[in-house]
Parts: C-alpha cells; structure tokens; sequence
C-alpha cells in the first residue's frame, strides 16, 4: 500500500482551492424513491464545494438477499417454533429498513490538488497532492475518489485512488507520482462516488477541477554533435577534406598568382627559392535536418513506467537543436509522422524559438500515437523534395521495423548522408522481446554495414554519454 | 510482433469508473483479473479483487459467527464452517455468488444451533456476524471493482463496518428486552405477531 493516506481534522485551516463561492442552496439532493436508476445531470454548485458538473444516483442492489436470512429464519422459526430464530429473523429485518433508510448522500467537497512541479521537464517525477474537504453538513460515511490523471501521464508511484469517510469539515489527503510526458496535461475532473451508510444508495458525482501540468523538451546543450563530411558552402566548424582557409594545416600546393601573402611559406621559399602556398583544413557549415520517427510503430516502451521512444526522441531532438544550433550549423527538423511537421533549416533566435514551439505544440509530437494512416513512400518523396541539396539527416528512430531502415538508406542514397540515433527500447524479459531485441541489433549493423553512422542510445544512458561513446567508435 | 508492448495499451484513459455497480447482477461474478467494460484501461492495471481491508473484516465476522454456532452443537458449528469456506472462496476468486451462498450457508449453521437449542443471545449474535461478514464481503467486491485492490480503503470499510455492526446490535438489544418482558406468556405467538407487525411497517413505509 503505498499511498499515502492522511486524514486531518476539521478546523486545522479553511483553505481551500474551491472554484466556486459559497451558496445557502442545497442542490442535487437526490431522489430517494429508490428507482432503479435516475440520472441527474447537472450543472450546478454544491454548497461551498467544487462545482459538480454530472451527478448520478443509483441503487446499489447491496442489501439485495438479506430477505432471505428474514423468510429463512422467520419460516424455520415458525415451523419449528423456536424463538430464538424469530428474534433472528427480527434483526435481518432490521437490517432490510436498515437498507431502505438512506436517502442520496449529499456530495460538497472542495478540492485542492496541487503539483510538485508545474513545470518538470521530460522524465521527472512530479507528486501530485489531492486534498479532498467535507463541506457539507452530513457525514459522508463512504466516499471513493478517484483522480483523473491526463491519459499520457503514468502513474509511477502510489495509486490516485482513495476510500475514505469524512465528517463535516473533515479533510482527506491522497499522494501518488507520475510521469512527466512532453505537452500541456489537463487533469481530469475528480470522480467521488458517494454511499449512504448503508450502501445501498450510491452518488457518483463527477467534480470540477482545474489543474494543468506543462512539459516544454528542454533546449539544453549536449555533447557536440558529430556530423558528416556533407557541408555547405560557407565558412562552419565541420572539417573538410578540401584545403582552403581554416586553422588546421592541410597541405601545400604551388603558388599561383593572387594567393594571399600570408599563406606564402616563406621558410621553404628561404631555403628552396620556391614559392609554395600552405593550405589549411577547411571548416565548413553544415545544414542538418532532423528526422524524427513519430509512426505508431515507434511509440514503444521497454517497461511500463518509463519513457517511449517518441518521447526520448523528441528530447534528444530539442537538445540536437541547440547544440548544432550553437556550433552554427543551419537546422531543420521533420518528422514522418500522419500530419506534416517541416521546419526549414534555418539559424538564429527566432529560429530556435519556432523550434521549441514546434516541439512543445505540434500535434503530432503528442505522447499517444496518431492513429491516421500515412504513407511512408510518399512522405519521404515529400521531404526528399523539401530537402536542401546539401542537408545531412539525423535521423531519430528505435529502429523497430525494415521500413524505417530503407528510408535511411534510401535517403543516404539520395546524397544526404545519415546519421541514425537510435534510442533502445527492447529488452529481454521473454523469448519474443529477446528476439526483437537482436532483429533490432541486425539492422543496426546492416546499416552500418551501409556506410551509415548509428548511435546506439542504450536506455540508462545520456544522449551525451551515447554520443561520446559512438565518437570514439568512429574515429577509431 | 514487436517487443514491446505498444504504448497505446498502457497509456490509456484516466481512471474512472461508471456504469451501475449492479452488485446482485450478473458481471459481479467475473473472474479474476479480468476488467470491466464499463472501465477504463489505466497505465497502472487496477487489480479488480476484492480489497485487503474488507476481506480482513468478512473474515474476522465469519469467525465470530461460526464462534457463536459452536453454542449448537458441533454439527451447527460444521455447517458454518462450510459457510465460511464457501465465502473465503468467494472472496479470493473475487465470485459474489459464491459470498451470497457462503453467506447463507453460514446462517444455515446459526439456524441450526438455534433449533439444537442455542442460547437465544448467542443465535442473534451469529445472526448480526454473519450478516456483517456477508455485507463486507460484498463491500470489498464492489470497492475492489471501483477502486482496485492498491487503493487504501480501510478507513471507509472500517466504518461501513462498524455503523452495520451498531444496527444490528441495536436490534439485539430491542428484540431481546422484548423477548424476556413478553417471554412469560405465549413467547412464539407473540413474537410471531410482532414479527409480521414489523414486516409490514418496513414494507408500509416503502422508505
């Protein structure tokens, strides 16, 4: 059990996150005829509560068969003349008025539900506490919360559930921890259901609240981001394998009239009476597009609990961004997902900005899959067309199906050479897992095979640490 | 195919529950582990069994009844063990049926002391633990339903509980003055006559 329960008792303060005034009027009182089944939908405000936006009563049918102990006992008692089993038969018929006494519990709680954090980033645990107050004026002997976490929220510690009983006044606490997701989370509204002491009649009243949960990606810088050989045109910090201006030495060529003074090797001219021209590395720009993997096939999770590739993806997306953006690399991102998502390569403040919007807001970075049918030739045809001749393509994928390795290949192919960064979601709990997990590793090394980087990004592992450990690969 | 499961299992509505919570109906009897329609799926399965708290209480009341029917005879004392058994049953393989029958089982061994000649506090005694036990039991179904077996419960079915526990003795203590003041004369008449008289009030009154 591992929720955490607290009760508190009246008067240990009135404050209270109630969202609508305090009004004299009783309402939704409830019939009491005991039909089957009367919906009272309304939107009304309970006495000094939350806003209750639904109610329904309902009989519960828990007494149904205590009749039987009232004929049974009654009828043997009778037969067999002994007293003590009509007395017997006299308390189940106290039990039946017992049942049929209660009348709808009256439901006025107000509700404080407050977040550890409004604003984790993705992956932090943030604590949600609910505190649920009796304002009415009656003894709620059996009230039943529960909390309406976001759907793409999880629940990783405790349960947003409580049974309790409140007095007027009284106070109830429940605690449990979810999962920060990447989006704007509504909470839904709080479900109480309600029973007279009895349990034969139950209340179910569904209670405005008012609690939202932000997760921007984090922009933060990581580790530098390998790129390759493909450059632009102008002056950046990739290294070539053409000569020119830069830092690092390159080589040395004849003199040809108009090279700059400077670049003239005026040691070997000393000695040899030759002029030669010293060449330097030359560092260009590269323009990057960043491709992420948002098909429902790549919303996959190791374990329950923790982060899906999508939402791995998405951070590391973020955290690219900058870090190229920083280098004063050109960035872009893409994604293959139903709804089209393009940010032309680009750089600047404003630029990043577009991006963290884009990241944080676009539909299809949302952390349920979209179920929309797409066609994954024809968007890459799309992109292939919107790509700048001279892009390189980071492509952020678990890999976990052929489809996904074609594209980077067949994009590879087209000139825009790929990296592939591929946040690992397998495990190896069963047989089926274990085989995904080496059909997974099989085409990592088919592509690699193919001349196409993979950054293998193991799951307790940082992007940085994923990348610096691939670096070393690749230079080796 | 995939290794994994697909996210769209586990990250599914908020949980919440609705629908009637026919507790006599036919779906109270589902089996275990199995999840109500009218549910809906959360990323933390909800385990649908009956709760901790309540079947702690159903046992702990079954107990006291089939204590109080060793006052009739071991062949009473049996019967309720039976009850009990049938109900413990009930409660681990989450079968409301099997909790009414264990229910009525169990006062079928209270009834039986009574005609062995049981003293008359120790039959209505047994009476209000066996239906203290039935109705925590059927508690802890419905609250397990709703709320699943994670949920801390205790304080509610503990109450739930103990007000049932108040109305029965309540009667005991009504029922019993009467009998001993009425006792001198014709006993099963009389309370034969009252018998009906509160029948009749309880139905006339259609609260």
């Amino acid at each position: 059990m591992s929720a955490e329960a607290t009760q508190t008792e009246p008067d240990s303060g009135a404050e209270s996150s109630s969202t609508s005034s305090p009004s004299t009027d009783r309402e939704g009182q409830g019939s009491t005829d005991g039909s089957a089944s009367d919906d009272v939908e309304e939107s009304s405000t309970g006495s000094g509560g939350n806003a209750i936006i639904s109610r329904t009563d309902r009989v519960t049918n828990h007494w149904r068969g205590i009749s039987a102990i009232v004929f049974l006992a009654g009828g043997l008692g009778v037969l067999t003349t002994t007293p003590s089993l009509l007395l017997a038969s006299l308390v189940g018929v106290a039990y039946l008025a017992y049942a049929r006494i209660g009348s709808s519990p009256t439901v006025a709680l107000s509700i404080h539900r407050s977040l550890s954090e409004t604003n984790p980033s993705t992956g932090d645990e943030v604590e949600v506490t609910v505190t649920v107050r009796n304002e009415g004026d009656s003894i709620l002997t059996d009230l039943r919360l529960i909390d309406g976490v976001p759907p793409a929220l999880s629940v990783s510690k405790g349960v947003p559930r409580l049974a309790t009983s409140l007095r007027p006044g009284a106070a109830a606490t429940f605690k449990y921890t979810v999962l920060a997701r990447r989006g704007r989370h509504d909470f839904d509204h709080l479900l109480a259901i309600a029973r007279d002491p009895a349990g034969s009649i139950e209340s179910e009243v569904t209670l405005e609240t008012d609690t939202t949960l932000t997760c921007t990606p984090s922009l933060d810088t990581t580790a530098m981001v390998p790129l390759r050989g493909l450059t632009s045109q102008y002056t950046g910090r990739v290294e070539t394998n053409t000569g020119g201006d830069g830092v690092e030495f390159f080589s040395t060529r004849e003199y040809q009239p108009g090279d700059n003074l400077s670049r003239i090797d005026w040691n070997r001219y000393a000695r040899e009476r030759e002029l030669t021209t010293l060449e330097f590395r030359e560092e260009r720009m590269a323009t990057v597009v960043l491709l992420l993997d948002l098909r429902k096939e790549a919303y996959l999770q190791a374990e329950e609990n923790s982060l899906h590739a999508v939402d791995r993806s998405v951070d590391a997306a973020g955290r690219l961004f900058t870090a190229l953006l920083e280098t004063g690399d050109r960035v872009g991102i893409a994604a293959l997902s139903p709804k089209d998502v393009w940010l032309a390569p680009g750089t600047g403040n404003e630029h990043r900005a577009r991006a963290r919007e884009l990241l944080a807001t676009h539909p299809s970075f949302s952390p349920t899959p979209d179920e929309e049918y797409f066609s994954i030739y024809l968007r890459r045809r799309k992109l292939r067309e919107r790509f700048p001749a001279d892009a390189q393509v980071i492509l952020l994928s678990p890999l976990t199906d052929d489809a996904i390795v074609r594209t980077a290949r067949l994009f590879d192919a087209h000139g825009h050479l790929v990296t592939v960064i591929s946040p690992d979601v397998t495990n190896d709990d069963t047989v089926g897992h274990t085989v995904e997990r080496v059909r997974r590793r099989n085409r990592i090394s088919d592509l690699r095979k193919h001349q196409i980087r993979v950054v293998d990004w193991q799951r307790d592992e940082s992007l940085a640490m994923a990348l610096e450990r691939t670096r070393k690969r690749w230079s080796a | 195919m995939s290794s994994n499961d697909h996210v769209d299992d586990r990250v599914g509505g908020s949980p919440r529950a609705s629908g009637a919570d026919d507790e006599g109906g036919q779906d109270a009897g589902r089996p275990a582990g199995q999840e109500g329609t009218d549910f809906h799926r959360t990323d933390q399965e909800i385990t649908r069994q009956p709760t901790k708290s309540g079947t702690m209480i159903a046992v702990v009341a079954a107990t006291v009844a089939s204590a109080f029917a060793v006052f009739g005879g071991l062949s009473a004392f049996g019967l309720a063990i039976v009850g009990f058994a049938i109900m413990g049953f009930g409660l681990l393989g989450a079968r409301r049926q099997l909790i009414d029958f264990g229910g009525l089982v169990l006062f079928g061994g209270v009834a039986l002391g009574a005609i062995q000649g049981a003293p008359v506090l120790s039959v209505l005694l047994g009476t209000v633990a066996t239906v203290v036990a039935w109705d925590a039991g059927g508690t802890a179904m419905s609250m397990g339903r709703q709320m699943g077996r994670e949920t801390s419960t205790k304080r509610a079915e503990t109450v739930h509980a103990l007000v049932g526990t108040a109305v029965g003795l309540v009667a005991i203590a009504a029922g019993y003055t009467v009998f001993r003041v009425a006792s001198g004369g014709q006993p099963t008449a009389a309370l034969v006559l009252m018998l009906l008289a509160i029948v009749f009030l309880v139905s006339g009154l259609r609260l």
